[in-house]
């Protein structure tokens, strides 16, 4: 990958990652952060890229962990006193997005996950499933179970049939 | 298509406001990374071979170059591994061979020998029957480590290779067991996904070597009650050539906040394809795979 490629797939896909990512952590600095931090990696290891066959998929991935493992941190460094330095959100997000924020916290993460790969990022149930490393029996039934809370706590419809 | 949630799509476009740097920037900071990573492996080259000139320097093959050492009397010599085929290439358990941390920024404690599973840990249900170590180095380098291992298994400071052959085919490695220590959890999930990533890719390398393929992921069979901040891995790719040869490639990589470990245990036939006759979870009809059975022990021995 060429730094022209790189630096159209980082402008094309850096918002609609930072989008996935932040449903998928809750929090849009730490999502922000991490796919930066995914893309500097990606750069870093380009011949890794050059063989994926979806480099943003590489990408969001790599984001996703990141995530996954300064969330672990965080949990294991928080202490009360921490709290006074936390960056503060920019800008207050709407009723609507702390709502469906919050829904979205209370699904387990590998349902959140698959709910976010099938829902906002448009993968079919077979590349969710090679995505996460799961069958795709597993993925249908975390979709099945996170539509259905999320439904219940948006107070919507939300039945969705997949393949 | 997959049916679109239509307060999915507002939350998402949030980010549509996020600033983002330039790509020229991004891209500085992944030549910094790489820079700083080749840095390190460097000084970790410079380093070994200060430490293995050393060792060379002080060996009995060079006495007579040194001249004689008349007040080093010989003493008795404790074994170091149960191999007795690989003598020379048992490691040092000098303290000396493992990284110093930085006194400022002290990483995790880097994984020493202990970690490492022995033979007997996997003879759980033959213990009269027990694998020889073949090999034991410090290096990804110097062999393969099965038929599926990863380019590179990200930026490791501390790499321990102990190599498995059968009682009665001891010259045939057929089992690496590697501990990889990391400065990092995160670098240790980056090198955890290399070797699981490799292993899940590996049908595609073994086609290309004119193989017919079946990649399974196992991991999920193999779960077992492994706490927070590990990450586990077991996947099984089978090749099979139209002469009836043939190989299974096991791969099992656990990580625990810094370190990985990772176990690949790769049997090939060349006249009868190599049945795998067990299973990652219990089965009251099929014998249960060495290394997932004993995942709890091979834990506690990387967190030790």
């Amino acid at each position: 990958m060429d730094e022209e490629q790189f630096d159209r797939l980082y402008a094309d896909s850096f918002s609609r990652l930072v989008g996935q990512i932040y449903a998928m952590c809750g929090d849009l600095a730490e999502a922000q952060d991490c796919v930066q931090e995914a893309f500097i990696r990606a750069w870093d290891r380009r011949r890794t890229l050059d063989n994926a066959d979806h480099p943003e998929a590489w990408v969001r991935t790599t984001a996703y962990r990141l995530a996954v493992s300064r969330w672990r941190k965080a949990m294991r460094a928080f202490r009360p006193a921490d709290r006074a330095l936390q960056a503060q959100p920019v800008k207050e997000p709407s009723p609507d997005r702390v709502a469906v924020a919050d829904a979205l916290a209370q699904l387990p993460a590998d349902q959140r996950r698959a709910i976010v790969l099938y829902h906002l990022c448009d993968l079919s149930v077979a590349e969710v499933a090679d995505e996460v490393g799961s069958p795709t029996g597993t993925v249908k039934a975390r979709l099945s179970r996170g539509r259905a809370t999320l439904a219940r706590l948006l107070n919507t419809d939300l039945e969705v049939r997949h393949a | 298509m997959p049916d679109r949630i239509p307060q999915l799509d507002d939350l998402a476009s949030a980010a549509k406001e996020s600033p983002m740097l330039s790509p020229s920037e991004i891209r500085r900071r992944g030549d910094r990374q790489r820079t700083a990573r080749q840095a390190t492996g460097a000084v970790a080259a410079v380093l070994a071979l200060t430490v293995g000139g050393f060792a060379v320097w002080n060996s009995p093959l060079l006495d007579d170059i040194r001249g004689p050492q008349w007040a080093e009397a010989p003493g008795p010599t404790t074994p170091t591994t149960d191999s007795p085929l690989f003598p020379l290439t048992t490691p040092s358990q000098d303290p000396t061979n493992i990284p110093t941390p930085d006194p400022e920024h002290p990483g995790p404690p880097a994984p020493t020998w202990d970690n490492v599973p022995k033979p007997q840990v996997f003879a759980f249900d033959h213990p009269d029957v027990v694998d020889l170590i073949t090999n034991e180095r410090e290096s990804l380098e110097g062999g393969p480590i099965g038929a599926c291992a990863p380019d590179e298994a990200g930026s490791p400071n501390r790499v321990l290779v102990r190599e498995f052959g059968g009682p009665e085919t001891a010259d045939l490695t057929y089992r690496w067991a590697v501990v990889l220590g990391y400065p990092s959890v995160d670098e240790a999930i980056t090198g955890f996904e290399a070797i699981r990533d490799a292993a899940l890719g590996c049908d595609e390398r073994l086609r290309q070597d004119g193989m017919t393929t079946a990649v399974e992921d196992l991991t999920k069979l193999a779960e077992f009650d492994r706490g927070e901040d590990t990450d586990l891995g077991n996947v099984l790719v089978k090749g099979s050539r139209e002469n009836g040869s043939g190989l299974f490639s096991e791969t099992v990589a656990l990580r625990s906040g810094a370190r990985v470990l990772w176990v690949s245990t790769t049997n090939e036939d060349e006249d009868n394809p190599v049945g795998w006759t067990c299973v990652p979870n219990a089965d009251p009809d099929l014998p249960r795979c060495e290394v997932p059975a004993v995942l709890p022990e091979l834990l506690d021995l990387l967190d030790k």
